[in-house]
């Protein structure tokens, strides 16, 4: 795929980025801290990634090289942002990782990524498509209950109950911070 | 409102960490949280929960739109086929720095006496300078031999030939027609170098170059003594060895520039460094190749690149 993904071949670096991209958020989100700018920098470090493949750069290890892309991206953007609190010399610097330490979060980001899939996976098909509208479409609970016919409280409820039970998923199989 | 305790504060965190409290309780809930450590920390907990399920929530938009990006950048990327670089300068160039009355004194030939300035002595120059970092620059005194062209340089990376007869007197019109005297009669060297061109095929398909007698190849060197002279017959041929190069997508391939000779269709030329100075070299390629995969269909096409400048400095007389 990675030979492939250097010759521009689109699909194949499209294969590449839905096998890391759960990872790579999760990297990304343990130096960031924000989730507002990791789906952003997530596209960032692809972008960066398919533009130095195809200009000749083939990685050894493709995930740790990937990781290494992201902390770069996360760098650019720490020293972007920072300097409203903190004097550009002074930025933070993120310890690149090591090939050992890129693996090992690659594993941690799987197991919390499948935990969190299969809570998903367990709710009733009505629960989910509230937690759709509500956070891939960013509707408010005004909204979902405009569109479900339901009370607002309802929803509210729902909602409720359902992150508890999510966080208590999560808590167990290792916990949801990061 | 009155101030929350630790389980009404329970009972709304994730919904507060959703941003859908009413503002009373918002309020009420930032002054708990404000005191009470342990409820924040579990607010926190909440926040990178729902910071989650939005990742995957929306990560099939966010690969769609990824996947849109890539396909635009790869369409934008088709268009550059061949890059070339110039390297491993650390073999440099053999040029010529030629005294006053050179050509009188040249004859019959390039002495290997180099007892006293004047006399008509050929030797590598100690070093050019300014090169590439990690390259190291060794040099050996190579005489010329009387009435002969200097040795073959040696190939292994790291040696150069440099030929030098100080002190320059004559410069311009009159040390150009002495050189161009002094090459006819084959008393000058060609400029001899060993350089590294690489070229890079960041585009997309394969390539397969072929270095023949209709290569053209362009020695720009600029600077403050540069003289370029008609390629002597006998001294002249292609400076980068006939060869049929292939250079699959993504990969890169050597070839050697043995000297700096530029070869078109309107005839050859010798590019030669006169005075010790700075020097600027780019190198441009144009050549025939086939486009596409060995075995599939193929069509011709002609690349043409250019390398992007190195600096030679050329030392005064040791």
């Amino acid at each position: 795929l990675v030979r492939r993904a250097a010759r521009g071949d689109a699909d194949a670096f499209q294969a590449l980025a839905v096998r890391y991209y759960r990872p790579v958020c999760g990297f990304l989100l343990k130096r960031v801290r924000r989730f507002d700018v990791v789906e952003d920098l997530a596209q960032e470090t692809f972008l960066e990634a398919f533009r130095s493949l195809r200009a000749g750069r083939l990685p050894e290890v493709f995930s740790s090289w990937l990781f290494g892309v992201a902390h770069h991206c996360c760098g650019k953007w720490l020293r972007r942002k920072r300097p409203v609190l903190f004097s550009p010399s002074d930025a933070p610097e993120v310890e690149a990782p090591s090939e050992f330490d890129a693996l090992a979060e690659l594993e941690e980001q799987k197991q919390r990524l499948e935990a969190l899939e299969k809570s998903l996976t367990d709710l009733p098909d009505e629960t989910r498509h509230v937690l759709d509208l509500k956070h891939r479409q960013g509707k408010t609970c005004e909204q979902i209950a405009a569109e479900t016919g339901r009370p607002v409280g309802t929803v509210k409820s729902l909602l409720a109950r359902t992150y508890k039970l999510l966080r208590a998923r999560l808590g167990r199989s290792g916990g949801v911070g990061t | 409102m009155t101030p929350f305790t630790c389980n009404q504060v329970e009972e709304q965190l994730d919904l507060f960490a959703a941003a859908e409290c009413d503002a009373p309780t918002s309020a009420a809930i930032d002054r708990h949280l404000a005191d009470c450590p342990s409820c924040a920390g579990k607010v926190e907990e909440s926040r990178q929960l729902l910071g989650l399920l939005g990742l995957r929530l929306r990560e099939p938009d966010r690969l769609r739109q990824l996947q849109a990006s890539v396909r635009a950048e790869s369409r934008r990327q088709r268009r550059p086929v061949v890059l070339l670089f110039l390297r491993r300068y650390g073999a440099a160039a053999a040029m010529l720095l030629l005294t006053i009355g050179l050509m009188g004194r040249l004859a019959p030939g390039l002495s290997s006496d180099r007892e006293g300035i004047a006399g008509p002595t050929a030797m590598l120059s100690p070093s050019p300078v300014g090169l590439a970092p990690g390259h190291r620059a060794a040099f050996e005194m190579v005489q010329v031999e009387k009435g002969g062209n200097p040795p073959a340089p040696k190939h292994d990376g790291q040696l150069s030939r440099l030929a030098i007869v100080p002190p320059l007197a004559k410069k311009g019109t009159e040390l150009r027609e002495e050189l161009r005297v002094g090459l006819a009669a084959g008393r000058l060297p060609p400029p001899t170098v060993d350089l590294e061109l690489l070229l890079v095929n960041s585009g997309p398909s394969d390539l397969t170059l072929s270095i023949n007698e209709r290569t053209e190849v362009e020695i720009d060197l600029q600077g403050p003594g540069v003289i370029t002279l008609p390629a002597t017959a006998a001294e002249s041929g292609l400076p980068i060895p006939p060869q049929t190069l292939p250079l699959p997508a993504g990969q890169q391939r050597g070839v050697r520039l043995t000297r700096l000779e530029s070869v078109s269709p309107l005839g050859r030329w010798f590019s030669y460094w006169t005075e010790p100075g700075e020097y600027e070299l780019r190198v441009r390629l144009r050549t025939a190749a086939l486009l596409g995969t060995e075995g599939a269909r193929r069509r011709p096409v002609t690349v043409a690149v250019s390398s992007g400048p190195i600096t030679i400095r050329v030392p005064g007389n040791p």
